[in-house]
């Protein structure tokens, strides 16, 4: 048994914990092999887990409307994610060193970067009711930042907040549920506490896909949470999405009182 | 027992809790039940098939993994294989095919994983003319083809 007597589909296995660099390499040694890695399965494959390993989102490197050459050199060039912009400073990281403005003075800003660097969400609380949300594209990766976002993309939430009991500390959690549907999704969460009656968390969760043409922000479902008041702690945990997209999470551990929900959004 | 029958007409009696880390046997086992007929492996060499038992016989007892895992998907975390596996793959090229053929053909996922990463692991740095030389592949490229194919490949080479 030879290498070259492998048949294709055991071939594409070998592929699989291959290198990239290896594999073009490997694609040089002759006709036959070639064949096999100048499949866009193959590249496809790569991106995928790639993406799906290292949290990463890179819809500008999408697979379905990418020639094979962009696939391999998507590869090849090391996606690289400061690990500040995985964590919650990323929007230092966006503010301070390449000084893009949004909209100075026209109420709180909160700044969601999605994991990859391209793309920034927006929330924008004018009066606590509604919060208007919105998508920017900040240039493809590995280029300089754009000096002006591009806006893809705005939404207003409307949650029942009163003056008396107005939402707060909100949040927002960003999941790429799915590099093949080039699915964002989007948790904003919102706080509502009572002074003696518990409070409320509203986390609404959106869907949006920044690499399709005039992408909109769909309304996925709600999740809602009442805290009693004897569960009641100073510190709340954000939310977190979950693998699938699904399912979000916050739990709180205190002296006195323990609580930890998990619960599916049902879509509208 | 599950009996086995080898491509060169060997019979194999093997422990059912061994050879069910082959999905294949499993399902098979599964479907038809219990029987006093050799399943034949019409693709698998009874050298072939010692060397599978013993890494069946290693695993034994210990858990299947999902059959649902992709392999590229634990491949592409890195190229670690445990201490036992490595000493296990070290036989010659034409055994480690085998191996790789037999695993995907009985579908023993952890086994083909292993396989396919010593593969990498051997590929790993090397250049095309060094890869020829490694797996015995002949250059069947017209110079013009070849040359082709470095403008294509050359912005990943001068990296």
């Amino acid at each position: 048994m030879a290498f070259l007597s492998l048949p294709e589909d055991v071939l594409m296995e070998v592929l699989a914990p291959a290198r990239p660099i290896d594999i073009l390499a490997l694609g040089q040694t002759c006709k036959a092999v070639y064949r096999v890695t100048s499949e866009r399965i193959v590249w496809e494959r790569k991106l995928r887990n790639l993406v799906k390993h290292r949290n990463l989102y890179a819809p500008s490197l999408c697979p379905h409307d990418s020639t094979l050459g962009a696939l391999q050199r998507t590869l090849l060039k090391r996606l690289s994610v400061p690990p500040e912009a995985l964590e919650g400073s990323a929007t230092e990281l966006i503010r301070e060193k390449t000084a893009v403005y949004f909209e100075p003075d026209s109420g709180t800003p909160y700044l969601c970067l999605v994991p990859g660097g391209r793309y920034l969400f927006t929330g924008l609380e004018k009066g606590r009711d509604p919060l208007t949300i919105k998508l920017w594209d900040l240039g493809p990766v590995g280029m300089p930042i754009l000096s002006a976002p591009v806006l893809l993309s705005q939404y207003e939430i409307r949650f029942d907040g009163t003056p008396e009991q107005p939402y707060r500390d909100v949040s927002f959690a960003v999941w790429v549920s799915d590099l093949d549907a080039l699915d964002l999704r989007l948790v904003a969460v919102f706080t509502r506490m009572g002074v003696r009656n518990g409070g409320v968390f509203v986390a609404k969760v959106f869907a949006i896909s920044p690499g399709n043409p005039n992408p909109e922000f769909k309304e996925l479902g709600s999740l809602y949470c009442d805290v009693r008041p004897e569960q009641r702690t100073a510190l709340i945990l954000p939310i977190r999405l979950h693998w699938e997209g699904w399912y979000a999470d916050w739990s709180e551990e205190g002296d006195t009182a323990e609580y930890y929900m998990v619960s599916s959004f049902i879509p509208p | 027992m599950v009996l086995l029958l080898t491509s060169d007409n060997e019979m194999f009696s093997v422990a059912e809790d061994v050879i069910k880390r082959s999905a294949y046997i499993k399902n098979m086992l599964e479907d038809v039940g219990e029987s006093d007929l050799p399943i034949p492996l019409p693709n698998v060499e009874s050298n072939v098939l010692v060397k599978i038992l013993e890494y069946c016989e290693h695993y034994r007892g210990e858990p299947l993994p999902a059959s649902d895992v992709d392999p590229a998907e634990i491949g592409d975390r890195s190229l670690d294989i445990a201490d036992w596996d490595q000493k296990y793959m070290a036989v010659d090229q034409e055994m480690l095919f085998e191996i790789i053929l037999a695993a995907n053909y009985l579908d023993i996922k952890s086994l083909l994983d292993v396989g396919c990463k010593t593969v990498a692991k051997m590929m790993k740095g090397k250049s095309s003319e060094e890869i020829r030389t490694l797996f015995n592949i002949a250059n069947d490229f017209t110079p013009e083809e070849e040359a082709q194919i470095r403008k294509e490949n050359a912005w990943a080479e001068c990296r």
